[in-house]
């Protein structure tokens, strides 16, 4: 580690891990069940370490100003795969949960996103997209800060890139006032898996008479917390490095073969940013 | 099976004459099968359980006692022999309806038993997993109803008392003199005899092997269990051994009941390997399940039905038992026709096959020259050392290319731990592989979890393609741990540590197998991310509804416990009850007294009434006859949905 930055002008990074099954296949990490708050966290530090690893020379990276950071190792699986998705986007299913953070989020974020995700995949569309807002402060996000994110993605079911819409873990009021208000309207909600036999009776009845399915997840509510995001850095690159940086925005993707139940690819891209002066 | 159909059986010598023709031309038809269908792929997940009910009559003791000491209980219990009297209603729906019906139902062995399967397999969603209980219940529902008031339709393993006197009802004599099992115990009229099918194999098994079956399983050592032989020896118990349970019958094996699932695989490649990679998890499900430590009134030393089956049919004569030397036999034949399997079957999976097979050579040449891949014609020719023991008339002459039933006799009487099934003929159902060891337990909450734990772990070994393959002589020495009493307690059992399961060098596998408690394999530890945690990982990838979620945590959380010892087994919690029953004489013996009562709490857990704390939690899941329609609508607009720049 030295005091001299690495990379003294980037202002905005994409991690794209691939497929974390095949991390595994190929021993880059083993194979234990890490708790949720600590999978995305690990696999970006992998990755950044990986990645580091993998570059010859680090003097262009001074100039840097967008970084994109990918798995070195595994091209060759990953390339499979992508061959599959070309051949036989009929039998896959794709969806993505999305994490936009509330305070650093930009008109045009969650196209920025879908997108990122779905060139990752080699893939035109996805199946489902499932919203998950982090906001600044302790209180819930407002419907105000939900409508244009929510605009977005209406955008992109309108364009069929997204199959079906959902949101996650808003409480009962957002959600009714979100129902209310869109035009494209959530075909699924998520919750905590921890909350699945309690969930509140309100959300029940309302899932029920507006034919919303109601889906678990283990994720963590914020997968990219700021300090954790800037100690990655720090470890990886050094102190100078460290400073300034947020989360803009996380999308998990899941692929599955249709009717058999089996995932073929899990991993997730994600834009962390910040100002440089 | 299939609905049996009816024929005309042949006797023995008969059999035994067109042994050859039914070995070739089942060969030739396998492989018209194989050709046809090999290629197939993109089957979808379908998949199926089949539960085994024995139906058990509880009835105020007709002997009241005024013997203190004796505790004499005041119920009676035993077999109610009425399975053809009500398979024919429980059968009418199917009849009626052109063989669809919400239940299926199958005669099984023994007169005191029914067998019922979904009426349509389960599909590949998660949310399907939350149907498997409510359709077990509907089906214990059915059979219960057609019963008089005093006959319960039990999920039980064994019956304890099989084979005691005053077992059955209506009563029935043994015949050790004649008839078809000539037993010391069973009579004949315990073998279901609406259908020819098991009398002809009860009598061709004993006729093939020269003498009637001989069991024996190492009794359980109490204070006062009796030394040497634990009965008086009579001329019909010759082949008793000191210290252990004799029977003789193919109805002490075949008339237990247990818990089996069927799993379609998208190609004959993923078969291989779901039939590969369960191999080495059947020991840990047996363990898991174990629910029978009583025979014949006597508890055992182990807690499993296994060696009681593997014995009660096993048609092999001295010759092939290595007794003998080898005159009129082919081969020496290692194992019983019901045993563990010999070998894995994907290509991966020949490194690890490591016990002699024993092949009929003309069959593997044929099934080689005809392009059958070397692991799978091992496989056959394997299994077709056998003879046929049951063979209608009617079936004799049979076309190579349109009908299978020379294939499916030798098929379907090698009773294996897996089983791994073509195609049928004329069908659209794809390469299926069949799980076969799990005892079946008294709850349909716990059938359907056990049945879940393992539909999921095969979405995990796909998923994650992990590689859990060991020798298989490994496997083996599991199975015989397995079946030991109190086996989750106290076994360690051969399992690949986490630091290989993607490692490809079999050698290093081999060299660094460890031995796990099940506690660990299930939970994790050190050394293995666990079962149940790898699961977890899987789900926390996929959609799951919230009613199936909370369900799957009920099933996963009476998983763990079993596997961590917090809950007892079913055999545990039968050997507590035995052993610590008031009548009980520290002697071994599970008299009619501890038996009945026994019975009684059978039929109260199992209609809900007790529960207790040490053998089931005090959670019930959200189970569902049906899928919600807001998901199942879900899947068919996914399913039709228009694209970008897409063909729709």
């Amino acid at each position: 580690m030295n005091d001299i930055p690495i990379l003294p002008k980037c202002r905005s990074i994409v991690f794209e891990t691939g497929n974390i099954l095949n991390w595994n296949r190929l021993k880059k990490r083993p194979l234990t069940a890490l708790p949720a708050s600590e999978e995305i966290l690990d696999s970006i530090r992998c990755l950044f370490n990986g990645w580091l690893n993998a570059q010859t020379e680090q003097h262009s990276l001074q100039y840097t100003d967008q970084l994109r950071v990918t798995c070195p190792v595994q091209k060759q699986l990953d390339m499979a795969q992508r061959q599959a998705m070309l051949d036989d986007r009929e039998e896959l299913r794709i969806y993505i949960k999305l994490t936009v953070y509330i305070d650093t989020y930009w008109r045009g974020a969650v196209s920025d996103a879908v997108e990122t995700a779905l060139a990752s995949l080699a893939a035109e569309d996805c199946d489902g997209v499932v919203l998950s807002l982090v906001s600044s402060g302790p209180q819930p996000p407002l419907l105000d800060e939900v409508k244009p994110i929510w605009a977005e993605l209406e955008e992109l079911r309108a364009a069929d890139v997204v199959g079906s819409l959902g949101l996650a873990d808003v409480d009962s009021d957002l959600l009714e006032q979100l129902y209310d208000w869109a035009a494209e309207k959530p075909s699924i909600y998520q919750l905590s898996a921890q909350a699945a036999c309690t969930a509140p009776s309100r959300l029940r009845e309302f899932a029920s008479a507006n034919r919303l399915q109601v889906l678990v997840h283990s994720d963590p509510a914020d997968p990219l917390p700021a300090d954790r995001l800037r100690d990655i850095f720090g470890g990886v690159l050094g102190a100078a490095d460290a400073t300034g940086w947020q989360p803009g925005w996380l999308a998990r993707i899941t692929t599955s073969y249709r009717h058999r139940g089996v995932v073929s690819s899990w991993g997730f891209v994600s834009k962390v940013q910040r100002q440089v002066a | 099976m299939g609905l049996l159909s009816e024929g005309t059986p042949l006797s023995w010598s008969e059999t035994q004459k067109h042994s050859e023709h039914v070995r070739q031309h089942g060969i030739r038809q396998f492989i018209s099968l194989y050709y046809r269908l090999k290629d197939r792929t993109k089957d979808s997940l379908k998949w199926g359980d089949e539960v085994e009910y024995q139906l058990v009559r509880l009835t105020k003791s007709a002997a009241s006692s005024s013997d203190q000491q004796q505790q004499q209980s005041q119920l009676a219990s035993q077999l109610a022999l009425v399975a053809d009297q009500i398979l024919p209603e429980l059968q009418r729906e199917e009849i009626e309806n052109g063989g669809r019906a919400s239940t299926l139902w199958r005669p099984e062995y023994a007169a005191y038993m029914v067998e019922g399967v979904p009426g349509e397999p389960y599909g590949h969603l998660l949310a399907h997993l939350n149907l498997v209980e409510a359709n077990m219940r509907k089906r214990r529902a059915q059979v219960q109803s057609l019963l008089g008031s005093d006959v319960y339709a039990l999920t039980l393993t064994a019956f304890p008392r099989l084979g005691c006197p005053d077992f059955c009802y209506p009563g029935a004599k043994p015949t050790p003199e004649g008839g078809v099992s000539c037993s010391a115990f069973l009579p004949d009229e315990v073998i279901y005899s609406g259908h020819p099918r098991f009398r002809t194999l009860t009598r061709n098994i004993r006729e093939r092997r020269g003498k009637k079956v001989a069991i024996n399983i190492p009794v359980y050592r109490d204070l006062n269990t009796p030394d040497g032989l634990l009965e008086p020896p009579t001329e019909h118990t010759a082949a008793a051994l000191p210290g252990h349970i004799y029977m003789d019958a193919m109805g002490f094996g075949m008339g237990c009941c247990c818990l089996q699932m069927t799993f379609q695989a998208c190609s004959i490649t993923e078969a291989y390997l779901l039939y590969d990679q369960l191999t080495p998890l059947s020991p840990v499900l047996l363990a898991l399940s174990a629910a029978s430590p009583v025979h014949r009134g006597w508890l055992a030393d182990t807690d499993t039905r296994w060696r009681v089956i593997s014995g009660a049919v096993d048609c092999r004569t001295d010759e092939e038992m290595g007794l003998k030397p080898l005159e009129r036999n082919r081969f020496r034949i290692a194992k019983s026709r019901y045993d563990s399997i010999d070998s894995y079957l994907s290509a991966d999976g020949q490194a690890y096959n490591d016990i002699p097979l024993t092949m009929d050579e003309d069959i593997l040449r044929q099934l080689m020259e005809a392009g059958v891949e070397p692991s799978l014609s091992r496989h056959l020719a394997h299994l077709f050392i056998r003879d046929p023991v049951s063979l209608f008339s009617e079936k004799i002459h049979q076309s190579d290319t349109e009908e299978s039933d020379h294939f499916e006799n030798i098929q379907s009487t090698n009773w294996q731990s897996m089983r791994f099934k073509p195609p049928p003929t004329n069908s659209t159902i794809g390469w299926r592989v069949e799980f076969r060891c799990a005892e079946v337990q008294l709850t349909d909450f716990e059938n359907a979890a056990y049945v879940v734990f393992i539909v999921l772990l095969t979405r995990v070994l796909l998923t994650l393609q992990i590689d859990l393959l060991m020798p298989i002589s490994k496997v083996d020495e599991n199975f015989n741990r397995a079946q030991q009493r109190d086996a989750v307690k106290r076994q360690k059992f051969f399992f690949r540590s986490g630091a290989h399961l993607y490692d490809n060098d079999p050698e290093l596998v081999k060299a660094e197998l460890r031995e796990f408690t099940l506690d660990e394999i299930v939970n994790g530890c050190q050394d293995f991310p666990g079962l149940v945690p790898l699961i977890r990982q899987y789900l926390s990838m996929s959609h799951t509804d919230v009613d199936t979620m909370c369900t799957l945590n009920q099933y996963l959380n009476l998983i763990q416990k079993r596997a961590r010892g917090e809950l007892l087994t079913t055999a545990a919690w039968i050997r507590k009850f035995v052993t610590e029953h008031p009548a009980y004489q520290r002697d071994s013996r599970c008299t009619e007294a501890i038996s009945s009562d026994l019975m009684a709490k059978c039929v109260e857990i199992t209609q809900g009434s007790y529960r207790p704390d040490e053998l089931l939690p005090c959670t019930s899941s959200k189970t569902s006859d049906t899928l919600p329609q807001v998901i199942s609508d879900a899947e068919l607009y996914l399913d039709n949905r228009p694209r970008r720049n897409g063909p729709k």
